[in-house]
């Protein structure tokens, strides 16, 4: 299951390009589900069937896809422009290589700093000035393998040192890592669970995919912002990598359900699993559609802290990811035996 | 190794730039050179304290020495404290461009080599700055440690590199950390590889003596080429290192550079004219590709020291067309060190010849 993790962080899937993230989960899943298919958008919709049919109708879902770039032209030079693919902060660009779906490798390059004005030195570059370098000569010979909208990941660089992991595209391959793990256990209650599309760009595959499967709850699994770094007070580190699952009781999209939130402390409590507060109305992720699906779905978010999200390199640690699990396992069984 | 073929030169650049060697701490890429160098040197290849690697080509009695200089350190960061999370604050080693710092991975060398990331915030919280790049005081490495752990692993004073893993672009171009200046030294070995004749009873050993040192601690103080331009008295010094190729935002006399045209020949006030000319002349008699770097004043290289050595050492500066220089993106062209290595030996050759100076 180790590797598992490793595989799927390190596929490529920028949103709207997910298929090759898709094609590995259905591989992983397909023999223990019950049915399974591929919606319109991309979403990735499994059902299996537990020990015991549920009381309440239950979806689980996490997101494939990752931020990245996309490249929107070429110069006569032969240097690729791109627009950011989902939220970027343009500081963690300058330098950084990345990777086509060809094989075929980049990297962000920066003006010298020794020919830098001293305001050029200490200023990150917009996005019309930033440019991909892949050796090309020319337009006409970087266009013999680049293509207008062609989708550029950050380079994988994996590695897992025992005690914590550090990746891209964490945010949500961890999600949905765990959500083939529960596949393939044996669970108590029928349930669903959505790998969904384009989370990044707007939600927009988990608003179809919940549409769909019509629950009445839903549980997330997702990365969210640990901010426990030097700099940043106390106050305002968001979560800390290590200290457990995280849930929240707003941020920018969703309340979530005060049931939900209720049955996640007393699981926590009873069966000793690390939970924390997130600390900050702040981010947002697929419950902000889910929980407004059709009539309404009753919807809770379980995180794990992740530092430097949206990035080439994310950091979590390898215990939170067995407290979010075996927290979302319980609860699901919990809310599914309509025990909630 | 047959270092005429592109594909072992690239070969022994990607070993090289994989290598850590941050000013002050080359002995692991000095080994390396070392062993390297071994195969080809007829005199004596020695590493001293300071981690400058030379080795003796040609007549050790001669009366004429030439030294070939490349620097071998890399710019990165030094340890300056770890906090009580296992956080590290570190200083810059050379001219690091930390525009490029944030979320970059790097390696710390402690006890052992470290995976890290120089810690940054997410977008969703953002601080509104970035349009900035961060000072140094707002760099900390995480290694996603336990602070117990990061303390009996990593001291203050160890260095710390950024990663990335030497990769092939389109067109020979190649994209490295540290390929300032292991781009230099890779066509120092190819050089080595034309003029030594250990291992070939074919060749003749040069009838002058020539030096090649691989310097350390370039980028902080010039210490290297100090100490051994001092040491080995040359008549003549070629000093190899990068310099800039065109890329965009670079509009000045650089924009005229390119990638994969051959090296750069320097004209500048310290440096021999007549040396150029002679270099230029082998260049234009062979029909090698060359381009020519003007400046008005230092070259910024070890040059700039290695020419006022004792009473003065004729010296030119050839450099290897590079983009994104002090950056984990740094780009250069394999012909580029190609022709850069075939020129000095054909430099060389001819001096012997006595048609030079």
């Amino acid at each position: 299951m180790d590797n598992l993790l490793k595989k799927i962080c390190t596929a490529r899937g920028i949103s709207g390009d997910e298929g090759s993230v898709r094609e590995i989960i259905i591989n992983e899943i397909k023999d223990f589900a019950d049915e399974y298919y591929t919606d319109n958008l991309g979403n990735l919709i499994v059902f299996k069937k537990g020990k015991k049919r549920p009381v309440k109708k239950l979806m689980i879902s996490a997101h494939m896809d990752e931020v990245g770039l996309i490249v929107t032209d070429v110069t006569g030079d032969g240097y690729l422009r791109f627009d950011e693919v989902g939220g970027i902060d343009r500081r963690v660009l300058p330098g950084r290589r990345v990777v086509f779906s060809n094989g075929v490798s980049g990297v962000i390059g920066v003006k010298p700093i020794h020919l830098c004005t001293s305001d050029e030195r200490n200023a990150i570059p917009k996005y019309g000035s930033m440019f991909i370098d892949i050796g090309a000569e020319s337009r006409e010979d970087a266009l013999t393998h680049i293509s207008l909208g062609a989708c550029a990941c950050f380079e994988p660089l994996y590695e897992d040192n025992g005690f914590t992991i550090k990746s891209k595209a964490i945010d949500d391959r961890a999600g949905c890592f765990m959500m083939i793990k529960m596949l393939r256990t044996e669970l108590e209650y029928d349930m669903y669970f959505t790998f969904a599309v384009q989370e990044e760009v707007g939600l927009n595959g988990a608003k179809t995919a919940a549409y769909s499967v019509n629950p009445d709850f839903a549980i997330v699994l997702e990365s969210t912002t640990a901010a426990d770094v030097p700099g940043v007070a106390e106050a305002k580190q968001v979560c800390n990598v290590g200290d457990g699952a995280v849930i929240g009781y707003m941020d920018r999209r969703t309340i979530y359900d005060r049931g939900m939130i209720n049955g996640a402390v007393r699981l926590s409590e009873e069966k000793g699993i690390k939970l924390q507060f997130k600390r900050a109305v702040a981010g947002g992720n697929d419950a902000g559609v889910i929980h407004q699906s059709r009539s309404g779905v009753r919807t809770l978010a379980i995180s794990l802290p992740c530092r430097y999200l949206h990035a080439q390199q994310s950091l979590i640690a390898k215990s939170d990811i067995d407290d979010v699990y075996n927290l979302a396992l319980l609860l699901s069984a919990e809310i599914a035996g309509g025990r909630l | 190794m047959d270092l005429s073929s592109i594909d072992n030169l690239k070969k022994i650049l990607f070993d090289l730039c994989a290598l850590s060697g941050v000013s002050g701490d080359e002995r692991e890429v000095a080994e390396c050179c070392a062993d390297f160098l071994s195969q080809y040197a007829e005199g004596e290849v020695s590493i001293d304290d300071f981690n400058n690697v030379t080795a003796f080509f040609g007549d050790e009695n001669a009366d004429t020495t030439v030294l070939l200089d490349a620097h071998i350190d890399r710019i990165g960061f030094i340890v300056t404290g770890i906090d009580d999370k296992g956080f590290i604050s570190v200083d810059k080693v050379g001219g690091v461009d930390l525009r490029t710092a944030l979320d970059a991975p790097v390696i710390v060398h402690g006890k052992e080599n470290l995976n890290g990331i120089i810690c940054c915030m997410p977008p969703h919280l953002s601080d509104g700055n970035e349009d900035k790049a961060p000072e140094i005081d707002g760099i900390h490495i995480d290694l996603g440690l336990p602070c117990d752990k990061v303390k009996e692993l990593v001291s203050v004073g160890d260095r710390i590199s950024f990663y990335s893993k030497p990769a092939e672009f389109m067109n020979n171009r190649v994209s490295a950390a540290a390929l300032d200046n292991r781009a230099g030294v890779c066509a120092l070995l190819r050089t080595a590889s034309i003029i030594g004749s250990r291992n070939n009873q074919h060749k003749a050993p040069l009838p002058f003596r020539v030096v090649i040192l691989l310097s350390c601690q370039e980028e902080t103080y010039a210490t290297g080429a100090k100490i051994q331009s001092f040491k080995n008295e040359p008549d003549e010094a070629i000093c190899v290192d990068v310099s800039f190729a065109n890329q965009p935002g670079v509009d000045d006399q650089y924009s005229s550079i390119e990638l994969g045209k051959g090296p750069m020949l320097c004209i500048a006030p310290n440096l021999n004219r007549n040396m150029y000319d002679a270099i230029v002349s082998v260049a234009d008699n062979l029909e090698y590709e060359y381009q020519i770097e003007v400046t008005g004043g230092r070259t910024g290289t070890n040059a700039d020291s290695i020419a006022v050595t004792k009473s003065g050492v004729k010296t030119a500066v050839i450099s290897i067309p590079q983009r994104n220089m002090h950056t984990q993106a740094e780009i250069v062209d394999l012909y580029d060190i190609d022709e850069t290595g075939k020129l000095i030996a054909a430099y060389l050759r001819r001096k012997c010849a006595g048609e030079v100076l």
